[in-house]
């Protein structure tokens, strides 16, 4: 018995990480640059602590990498993906109405290292 | 269009939408679902997110407070990774805007998360994979269970695919929503056909691996004639194979016609057709065949699907459907033939290598008194409504046989003591299916009131073949001249004895084989109802004398193949319409 192979393309996984990606931000309300403190990096618990606190805000939240890597701020899978290792850039941009505090606070828990 | 081959197991053809069964029990979903089940799906999502999200929280809790909050906090993180609204949206998506299933579109996104993570060029960061193949698991046994429940109550009709069904699982399945089947393992000889041929549901087993390329709802054609399964079937063959459904229904109107006329011979020899059931409700089916008696009342399924060993009134209460609707007919009741190891109720002594060579059948009740002798005295007691007889499975030795017949004749006098009514002259007899009772048959004989053949065993312990074994299928043949020489025997010995002997088992649903078995001098058969008529149909077409020279050429032959290259010539020459 032989079974040809069903030769389906996986289109979807391409589709998904690039939905992912948030290419262009068109009015930047508040923005700054951070670098990673902590030693273990954007880790699963300093991204969990950073996408709690980033859910506080109605902001929308991007965080981007080396300018280009722009993801969701509440979502701790893009977060991950960034794979921001102490010392890496970060530029935390937030738009809305509570735009300042949110970049203001996300900023200080960044440099202060989160809880560590 | 893909034809696939299996072991044909129990006729006729399905078509039909799928459902797949993997390994573990659970159904493969379905890769797409239908626009109307879109919403349904989306909520299907939720809810097995919001109850990982209670587990993983749970967790959360209790290692917080055993380990500290710092170990608690990994699954914070993972509750944060189960509820991250670019997931969400993503799977969310995949269904509404693809048609995705909610299995699919959860396992085809996180598993693309799963893929970036280990892709990074950080250590600790593609260990995160595991931490998605994880969640993944999670929600999947969440969204499946959901699923896999509803399987047992379909409400449209399917075909279902699977790696393996286990006998009561085939038992389970609703013959008004089973169109057919189709396994990856299982050989002709397995209880799962045996179950799928009562149930009359078409099937094709031992297909080898064929599920991981199937999607739930893909249309396919399941030919129980040719072992056959074809996959996603172009027009022209699936309007060949609507004929054939078609003419599959006319036949069996024609056989209908043939219920009252006697399996008489053309020299007016008459032949017994009995029935083999497993489950009192196919009595009814029986009676519409036209079947002179059971012949074989399969016992097992009492024991099997349930944890609680069945208690004397379950066994009454199933024997006494069957006598009584028998009535006058006889009914030949045969003793627990199961191995220990298809047993919920009894306790594992140790793990058995060669479950076919070990404590099972006769052996198994012979070892476990207690649970013998509640089934013997359910079958004494109904012996008082009917025309019952007591058949033991398996007996090799003629200690077996006289220790059985001890244990009944002790359960007679309890009955006796307790003024409960039974037959005593209750008829007793054997199965025949290993070759040493082949060879003690002589003085086998003078001790029972009748023996019946199981060819399925029998052909497994003469060649030496697992008959559930898919890759020896080849091996495992009725027609074998071995196999054939102990079903010679037997008769010669039996008939010289003049001691009644029925076949039952495979062989006799074969039509090239019922020349060659009457020519051997058979005169009584059992068969799975579903099958009679059409057996009738052959023992109406040939007379006796043909039937001997057809045996007697056959057992000059080498080989099975031999043997049924013959016997499919003769067969073809008096009835050219049947099917191979």
């Amino acid at each position: 018995m032989s079974i040809q192979p069903a030769g389906q393309p996986d289109s979807e996984t391409n589709a998904f990480t690039s939905s992912q990606r948030i290419e262009q931000m068109p009015t930047t309300d508040q923005e700054q640059s951070v670098t990673v403190n902590n030693s273990e990096g954007l880790h699963a618990r300093p991204a969990d602590q950073f996408v709690r606190l980033a859910m506080q805000f109605d902001s929308e939240i991007t965080v981007c990498k080396h300018g280009v890597d722009a993801v969701d701020g509440k979502s701790i899978l893009s977060i991950l993906t960034l794979c921001a290792t102490r010392g890496t850039e970060l530029v935390i941009r937030a738009q809305g109405d509570d735009a300042e505090d949110a970049v203001c606070q996300l900023s200080k828990l960044v440099e202060l290292g989160f809880d560590e | 269009m893909q034809i696939l081959e299996g072991i044909a197991v129990s006729p006729g053809v399905a078509i039909g939408e799928v459902v797949v069964i993997d390994n573990e029990g659970f159904r493969i979903p379905a890769r797409f679902v239908t626009q109307d089940a879109v919403a349904g799906e989306i909520l299907r999502l939720d809810q097995a997110i919001a109850s990982v999200s209670v587990e993983i929280a749970k967790n959360r809790d209790k290692i917080s407070d055993r380990l500290g909050e710092h170990y608690g906090a990994i699954f914070a993180a993972h509750l944060q990774m189960l509820q991250d609204p670019t997931l969400h949206s993503a799977v969310e998506a995949m269904i509404r805007e693809k048609n995705h299933s909610a299995e699919y579109a959860v396992s085809k996104t996180l598993r693309g998360y799963a893929k970036v993570f280990q892709d990074l060029d950080d250590q600790y960061l593609s260990e995160r994979a595991h931490d998605i193949f994880d969640l993944e698991k999670s929600l999947l046994g969440k969204l499946l269970r959901r699923r896999r429940e509803s399987l047992n109550n379909l409400s449209t009709p399917l075909i279902v695919l699977a790696h393996n069904l286990t006998p009561s699982e085939t038992a389970k399945l609703d013959p008004r929503f089973v169109l057919g089947f189709a396994t990856e393992i299982g050989g002709p000889g397995s209880h799962t056909a045996i179950v799928a041929k009562g149930l009359e549901i078409p099937a094709v087993v031992g297909m080898g691996q064929f599920l991981t390329d199937i999607s739930g709802g893909d249309v396919v054609i399941v030919d129980g004639d040719h072992g056959q399964v074809i996959l996603n079937p172009d027009e022209p063959t699936l309007a060949r194979y609507r004929t054939e459904v078609e003419h599959h229904r006319s036949q069996a109107a024609e056989w209908s016609v043939l219920r009252d006329l006697p399996a008489m011979t053309t020299d007016g020899t008459e032949i017994q057709l009995g029935a083999n059931i497993e489950f009192p409700h196919e009595v009814a089916t029986c009676l519409e065949r036209g079947a002179d008696l059971i012949g074989l009342y399969r016992t097992e399924f009492l024991y099997l699907g349930t944890d609680d060993e069945p208690t004397e009134e379950d066994h009454y209460v199933a024997y006494t459907h069957v006598i009584k609707t028998m009535n006058p007919r006889p009914v030949v009741i045969r003793t627990l033939d199961l191995g220990a190891d298809k047993m919920g109720q009894l306790p594992l002594h140790e793990e058995e290598s060669n479950p076919f060579l070990g404590v099972r059948s006769i052996r198994l009740s012979l070892r476990n008194l207690d649970l013998f002798r509640i089934q013997l005295r359910a079958a004494l007691r109904a012996s008082a409504l009917g025309k019952v007889r007591i058949m033991f499975p398996m007996i090799t030795t003629l200690d077996e046989l006289r220790q059985a017949k001890m244990l009944l004749i002790d359960t007679m006098e309890d009955l006796n003591e307790d003024q409960i009514e039974f037959d005593e002259n209750v008829e007793v007899g054997m199965m025949v299916e290993v070759p040493a009772a082949v060879m003690m048959l002589d003085k086998l004989l003078r001790e029972v009131d009748f023996i019946s053949i199981g060819t399925n065993d029998l052909i497994q312990y003469c060649l030496a073949v697992d008959r559930s074994n898919s890759a020896l299928a080849n091996l495992y043949r009725a027609s074998d001249p071995a196999v054939l020489r102990l079903i010679q025997t037997t008769l010669n010995l039996a008939n010289a004895a003049k001691v009644p002997v029925n076949l039952c088992g495979d062989m006799s649903t074969t039509p090239r084989y019922i020349p060659l078995l009457l020519g051997l001098g058979l005169r009584s058969m059992s068969l799975p109802p579903s099958a009679i008529p059409e057996i009738k149909q052959v023992c109406r077409s040939f007379n006796i004398k043909q039937c001997g020279e057809i045996a007697k050429r056959a057992m000059l032959l080498d080989s099975a193949r031999e043997v049924d290259t013959f016997l499919t010539q003769e067969i073809r020459q008096v009835m050219p319409d049947l099917a191979p």
